[in-house]
């Protein structure tokens, strides 16, 4: 499985595409330029940039690195050469998530260094009233990688069964949007001011909310932004559901996977 | 023993709008050492029953082993050599990147694998390529590399799809010699081809395919016996000879090739020394002897014509 | 093969264990709407989506109201990210004017915790994009009369709105309440209207309990000023309105505080006045 994993690094740095998702490092330089432009906020605009560029760098690596690599694995029969040495599908599969979670690690990483760079720089521009806690920070790093590994895996889910590239890539994309949705749209049901909604569309929305991934318990920008205190049980929860969604995820696409005509 | 064994294996593809029957009930065995050639025309199931035998594809029913350890078991593909039909290689990396990946599957050291790497590039004259990224290689690079990657590691079994696809005479020569080496020292071949020369002159057993279903398995006697068909012999001489000679026992009259060059045929091997007696005491001069070997061409086209 | 079933379903069985308490952590967690972005060049950059994202900024920040619905009842507001929510609904509203919830909800959420001229500001922004709504005039008279004490901008805006019904039911009730019956029926005019227009239930009950409060306090308003018109004087406790005959009895104050009158002005222990005007 690790040399799987070492052969989709090799692969993945030398990928275009790698380098054209790389290149959004280049956006943290602009965000001391651009927080700058708020008066008072100038910290927490760059905390805030700062975390949503490493998720959208992170959505980016996920989404062209992970699933569409996989997907492309399968359609150009690549795999036909892989799987031809003595490995199971199952290692060859977990191999390459495996390779794609290290690669989103190692980014994850880069962009914290940057990010530590870009808050300092904006930070003495402007005395902010609140303290930067760089280990709120760190969790949100933390969390946001959970979460783009989630979705990764969902893709490859997707894939495990696809037969088109369309179902990978936009299922994927789609997953996201709802996923990122879910909790909100969930808490507005269940809020006192929607008993006008069929019973029916309620359980079906609820019965979603448990299959869908809850990626907003994922988002801890705020916390790291206005310095609030962190509650870890919350944050042991999280990692809780990201283990076992990915787990579920995961062996149910080993399932079929380990079933599929790589034609 | 039996390197490969494939037992009654059916493949229907099946879509929303058609189900095709792509293998029906194959069954033949490949023994150790030896160079199996799996002959049939397009779309006869060749591509969709090795698929199957490396696991890629998934039988409906029936099972293949391999050194006696089922397909399915991801074991039973470590001392094999594969060789897809229109080979791919992840595009980014390059060729000698590939073979050390391919290498390092099977655990041979680095230093070990990338001498093979290096001869074997040279060999199949790739080494000038060797550092260049596959989206740059022409189809016959990545095939020359493919056949490299099945045998670098040094398997007892090689299977290959259609392997001289794609590649130039130079190529073809390589591929043979390199085959015929390999089979020397021991490992047993099996390849799928829709192209007689080449299996005739490599293989000493042939599985013939047609619409899914194995119309004749020829063993090594049996192919010996069809391919050696008798001779041709063309002499010289006057014409009340020449008739004479045609009608000896075994020979079907004689032809003549012009002015005093005539031909006969003889229908079977042992008979040759003594018509070539009896030429000789009509004082006719030999000019060539021909062997007339049946090609597996019109053995293949008349074990079509029967299977209908 | 089956060792990859066995793993699923374990994962599924831990899966189906854990998340109720997710679920309860998830509603548990205080803080749901976090930092909204500003800045023209956040706005120019959506570029078409900007439409679309204002229009999720209004649901979210509506969601989330409604989420805190009890605390708002309650005047719980610590609990509510008050800030983050105006942020968001402002961002909702520069990014979509058209968007008539977004409006909307601010007029409802916002009128009564300090944001007044902040909202003037969003609802004459809004107002440029919809000319032709007569709400936006509506509220904006209503705050400036209510909040801002800008009775000739608030006279202004009421005229305007006036000429976009083509009814002047509006104004001239909302005129005639000023000035005859003061901001308590100004007020009570206006909750009617927002009560009346809303489809959203949280805005809805947290109107109607603030509407029962004003009507009682008008009723207690209507009775100080027959006592005066009585006995030429305002009463000092409110209790002289039942010794009197004037009232049966005091009625309770919503919020869970008790009325009292102060030189001829009806307040209660639970602030309801701070409420009104702002923190
Ligand atoms: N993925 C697939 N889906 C549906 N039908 C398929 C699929 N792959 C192969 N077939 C069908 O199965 C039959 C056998 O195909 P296969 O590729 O095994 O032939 P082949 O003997 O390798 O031919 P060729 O000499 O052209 O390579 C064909 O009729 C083909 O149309
Ligand atoms: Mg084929």
């Amino acid at each position: 499985m690790l040399k799987i994993a070492f052969f989709t690094v090799r692969a993945m740095i030398k990928d275009r595409m790698f380098y054209l998702i790389l290149s959004m490092l280049l956006l943290f330089i602009l965000v001391p330029v651009f927080s700058s432009f708020s008066m008072r906020q100038i910290q927490e605009v760059s905390i805030t940039m700062s975390l949503s560029l490493n998720s959208f760098i992170l959505l980016f690596l996920a989404m062209f690195g992970g699933v569409v690599t996989v997907w492309r694995d399968i359609e150009r029969k690549y795999d036909y050469t892989i799987l031809s040495n003595p490995i199971n599908r199952t290692n060859y599969f977990l191999g390459r998530f495996l390779g794609f979670a290290m690669i989103l690690i190692a980014i994850t990483i880069i962009n914290m260094l940057l990010s530590v760079a870009v808050i300092n720089i904006s930070a003495g521009m402007y005395q902010s009233k609140l303290p930067i806690i760089w280990s709120n920070i760190a969790w949100a790093a933390v969390m946001t990688l959970l979460k783009y590994l989630l979705l990764m895996g969902i893709g490859f889910l997707f894939t495990s069964f696809a037969t088109s590239f369309f179902i990978p890539f936009f299922g994927t994309i789609i997953i996201y949007i709802v996923g990122n949705a879910s909790q909100g749209v969930y808490d507005y049901l269940s809020s006192a001011g929607t008993s006008g909604y069929p019973a029916v569309f309620k359980y079906l929305i609820k019965f979603l909310y448990y299959i869908i991934p809850n990626f907003s318990s994922f988002d801890l920008t705020t916390y790291a932004v206005y310095a609030l205190k962190i509650n870890y049980s919350s944050i042991l929860y999280s990692l809780a559901y990201f283990v076992l969604y990915l787990g579920i995820v995961l062996s149910l696409s080993m399932v079929i996977f380990n079933k599929k005509d790589l034609v | 023993m039996e390197a490969i064994k494939i037992e009654n294996v059916h493949k229907t593809f099946r879509s929303l709008k058609k189900k095709q029957k792509a293998v029906d009930g194959v069954e033949f065995c490949v023994d150790t050492g030896e160079i199996f050639g799996f002959l049939g025309p397009n779309g006869a199931g060749k591509s969709t029953t090795i698929k199957i035998m490396m696991d890629l594809i998934k039988a409906d029913e029936g099972k293949v082993l391999i050194n006696g350890i089922d397909s399915t078991d991801y074991r039973s593909r470590k001392n094999l050599g594969f060789l897809p039909e229109n080979p791919s290689f992840v595009e980014n990396l390059t060729g000698m990147e590939t073979l050390m990946f391919q290498t390092s599957m099977h655990n041979i050291q680095k230093r070990e694998a990338a001498d093979r790497a290096h001869k074997l590039m040279n060999l199949f004259e790739l080494s000038d390529s060797a550092d260049k990224q596959i989206r740059k290689y022409s189809k016959g690079m990545v095939q020359r590399l493919g056949i490299i990657a099945a045998i670098i590691h040094k398997p007892d079994i090689i299977i290959l799809d259609e392997p001289m696809s794609g590649l130039d005479p130079v190529g073809r020569y390589l591929f043979k010699k390199t085959i015929r080496q390999l089979n020397k020292e021991g490992a047993t071949i099996f390849f799928s081809s829709h192209i007689i020369n080449d299996i005739e002159d490599l293989c000493s057993n042939v599985a013939i395919l047609n619409k899914g279903k194995i119309v004749k398995t020829i063993s090594k006697n049996e192919m010996k016996y069809l391919s050696s068909a008798g001779y041709k012999i063309i002499f010289e001489g006057n014409a009340q000879s020449a008739a004479k000679a045609g009608k000896l026992s075994n020979v079907n009259g004689v032809e003549n090739l012009g002015e005093t060059l005539y031909a006969i045929m003889i229908k079977e091997a042992e008979l040759l020394i003594p018509v070539l007696e009896k030429l000789k005491e009509l004082d006719l001069k030999v000019i060539s002897i021909k062997p007339i070997r049946k090609d597996l061409e019109s053995i293949f086209i008349k074990l079509m014509r029967s299977a209908k | 093969m089956k060792k990859t079933y066995i793993v699923l379903f374990l994962f599924i069985v831990a899966y189906i264990a854990l998340i109720p308490h997710f679920k309860n952590n998830m509603e548990r967690s205080p803080l749901k709407l976090g930092y909204t972005p500003h800045g023209k060049l956040y706005r120019a950059s959506l570029g078409e989506f900007r439409w679309i994202t204002g229009d999720y900024l209004a649901f979210k920040g509506i969601t989330y109201f409604g989420n805190k619905k009890q605390a708002v009842m309650n005047r719980q507001f610590k609990n509510i990210e008050y800030f983050n929510l105006f942020q968001t609904i402002e961002e909702s509203i520069m990014l979509n004017p058209y968007n008539e919830d977004a409006y909307y909800f601010a007029q409802a959420a916002f009128t009564n915790i300090g944001h007044a001229k902040d909202l003037d500001f969003l609802l004459r922004y809004a107002f440029k994009y919809r000319p032709w709504d007569f709400q936006l005039p509506f509220f904006l008279g209503f705050n400036n009369a209510y909040f801002l004490k800008n009775y000739t901008k608030a006279a202004h805006y009421f005229k305007l709105a006036a000429r976009l019904t083509g009814s002047s039911l509006y104004t001239t009730l909302a005129a005639r309440y000023f000035y005859e019956g003061g901001e308590t029926k100004l007020g009570i005019l206006f909750l009617r209207y927002m009560i009346k227009n809303s489809r959203n239930k949280s805005v809805k009950s947290v109107y109607r309990k603030r509407l029962d409060a004003l009507i009682k306090i008008a009723i207690l308003e209507n009775a100080a000023k027959k006592y005066k018109i009585k006995y030429g004087i305002y009463p000092k406790d409110l209790k002289q309105l039942i010794n009197k005959n004037i009232l049966t009895k005091i009625p309770i104050d919503p919020y869970g505080g008790r009325f009292y009158i102060d030189k001829g002005k009806i307040k209660t222990t639970s602030k309801l006045a701070d409420y009104h005007k702002g923190r």
